[in-house]
């Protein structure tokens, strides 16, 4: 398998500024068995990108039961929750050592911890190929064989976008709860299948274009690193797509 | 569609308090029956809570992101004036950072909190004060909005496709330097490409009554400053309606950014800076 990553942050954001986070195993992705991990870091509270790369390491690093078993996705995101308040005391640590300690309007937001959305996929490209996927709020997979759309995962229509998807918090996460919210899906793959992984705006304009009739999938592959930035420049111009991270992950057979 | 333009640093909006500092002001809401809070301190506590909710809501790990700029202007003894004291003294519109940075002082104020046990624990948080509570001479309201709409004007100069500005107006509603309808009517008439500007008004009073939130008509206002001051609110868009009912307001479909003799600090979550911190349910 092939896995392809396209990445950048809002316009107007530094590429330090971006919170979203993907993962994925092994990383060059060049094996028959590929696990990837995508999550969306919400814009509204503090260190959000990097509870969204701790979700997405946990399920990089996670086995079967994550991706297709409720408890076990949800025990897999209690490891990321478990290091939370680690990562927070080195983080307020680093602060001080730099002479900048925490303001005023920091201290509610880190109190209520950080929230992302993630999107677990297991492929496997052995006797049986196929994946299976794990998903909470509006990070979405895309199945398509021959051009043509086969499965849209968890979102399914551009319309369903919008600015409170179901997000996986640091504290307090009840494991029935994301066990019960947890969405799982899986899918035989074919020759040549591919799977994009990507958040929300890219997820959004895809389904859009596919609604539209005008298929987006040959406008993605034709891309390079450099062709993305200007193509997500023109289409954010254009009101075509929201300003958001963007992150996309292709898996080719 | 109006009302969604991004908000963000490269396209931000802006936020004009008008604060009444009338002598009218220290009156205690709701008549006599052992009230305590006067209304010059309910209007300086929410103001003071709604600046420090829009700081925090556009905090980030290296500072406040100025999402919006922000003018207080104070009316009653010396006219229409920018009422912020301190480092911001006599400023007009101020980035959000720098209003965050630069408080009157910052009090120490102890709330009870759930200790995760069945218990409740003393947390200490840091109060931010911009605005002390003021109540003296008349109340030129006529002139404090006209200067909000000299700055609304000139904002949207500067800003013609962002998010409409927001100039919320925090009264007992006693006017007497004219009708303020008119100039409120010619302040809602100026926008962006986005929408009308929006005109929000607190009003608290001495006429009792039960307290109104976001309502579809004035009937059930207690007197001619609440219906007058009703009268001059903006419906609120749909998407701030949206975010409302989300928040608990059964609200009606002409729900007006009015409010009376209730809490008005929820205003700030009716806004999309992006995508909403908030628990699996």
């Amino acid at each position: 398998m092939r896995a392809t990553i396209r990445h950048a942050p809002k316009a107007g954001n530094s590429e330090a500024e971006y919170e979203d986070a993907y993962r994925l195993a092994p990383a060059s992705g060049g094996s028959g068995r590929l696990r990837v991990a995508v999550a969306d870091g919400a814009s509204e509270s503090m260190l959000a990108g990097r509870w969204a790369g701790a979700l997405a390491e946990a399920f990089a690093a996670a086995d079967g039961p994550a991706y297709d078993d409720p408890a076990g996705f949800a025990a897999t995101v209690a490891t990321a929750a478990d290091g939370w308040p680690d990562l927070v005391a080195a983080y307020v640590a680093d602060r001080d050592d730099r002479g900048r300690p925490l303001r005023w309007y920091e201290r509610p937001g880190l109190a209520k911890g950080a929230f992302a959305t993630l999107l677990a996929v297991a492929v496997d490209d052995g006797e049986e190929p196929g994946w299976r996927a794990a998903a909470i709020g509006d990070t979405c997979l895309f199945h398509v064989r021959d051009g043509a759309l086969l499965s849209a995962f968890p979102v399914e229509s551009a319309a369903e976008f919008g600015t409170a998807p179901p997000l996986l918090g640091t504290l307090g996460a009840d494991p029935g709860l994301i066990a019960e919210r947890v969405l799982l899906r899986s899918g035989a793959l074919g020759p040549g299948d591919v799977l994009y992984a990507c958040t929300d705006a890219l997820a959004a304009w895809i389904l859009a274009r596919t609604e539209d009739g005008a298929p987006p999938w040959d406008v993605l592959d034709g891309l390079d690193d450099a062709g993305f930035a200007d193509w997500l420049d023109a289409e954010r111009t254009a009101e075509r797509m929201g300003n958001d991270d963007v992150t996309l992950v292709r898996v080719a057979r | 569609m109006t009302y969604q333009a991004e908000i963000s640093r490269a396209n931000p909006s802006c936020f004009i308090f008008l604060v009444d500092q009338s002598a009218s002001m220290v009156d205690p809401i709701g008549g006599s029956g052992g009230v305590t809070a006067r209304k010059h301190e309910v209007v300086a506590d929410a103001l003071n809570r709604l600046l420090t909710e829009i700081a925090i809501k556009c905090a980030k790990e290296e500072g406040v992101r100025d999402y919006f700029h922000v003018a207080v202007i104070g009316y009653g003894a010396r006219s229409a004036a920018p009422a912020l004291g301190g480092d911001l003294a006599g400023r007009r519109l101020v980035p959000i950072s720098e209003l965050a940075d630069h408080p009157l002082r910052l009090e120490e104020r102890v709330k009870k909190e759930p200790d995760g046990a069945g218990g409740l624990v003393e947390v200490t948080t840091q109060f931010p004060v911009w605005i002390e509570p003021v109540a003296n001479g008349a109340t030129p309201m006529c002139q404090a909005l006209a200067e909000a709409k000299a700055l609304v004007a000139e904002w949207i100069t500067q800003h013609p496709r962002g998010f409409p500005p927001i100039v919320l107006n925090l009264t007992d509603g006693e006017a007497n330097d004219g009708d303020p309808v008119a100039v409120a009517d010619e302040l809602r008439l100026l926008g962006t490409d986005d929408g009308e500007a929006l005109l929000f008004n607190l009003h608290v009073s001495d006429a009792g009554g039960s307290p109104v939130t976001f309502p579809d008509s004035d009937a059930g206002l207690p007197d001619a400053y609440a219906r007058t001051l009703f009268a001059m609110s903006s419906e609120l868009p749909p998407h701030m309606q949206s975010y409302a009912r989300q928040n608990g307001y059964p609200i009606g479909e002409t729900a007006h950014g009015f409010v009376y003799n209730a809490d008005v600090v929820s205003l700030v979550q009716f806004l999309d800076i992006g995508t909403r911190a908030l628990a699996l349910r």
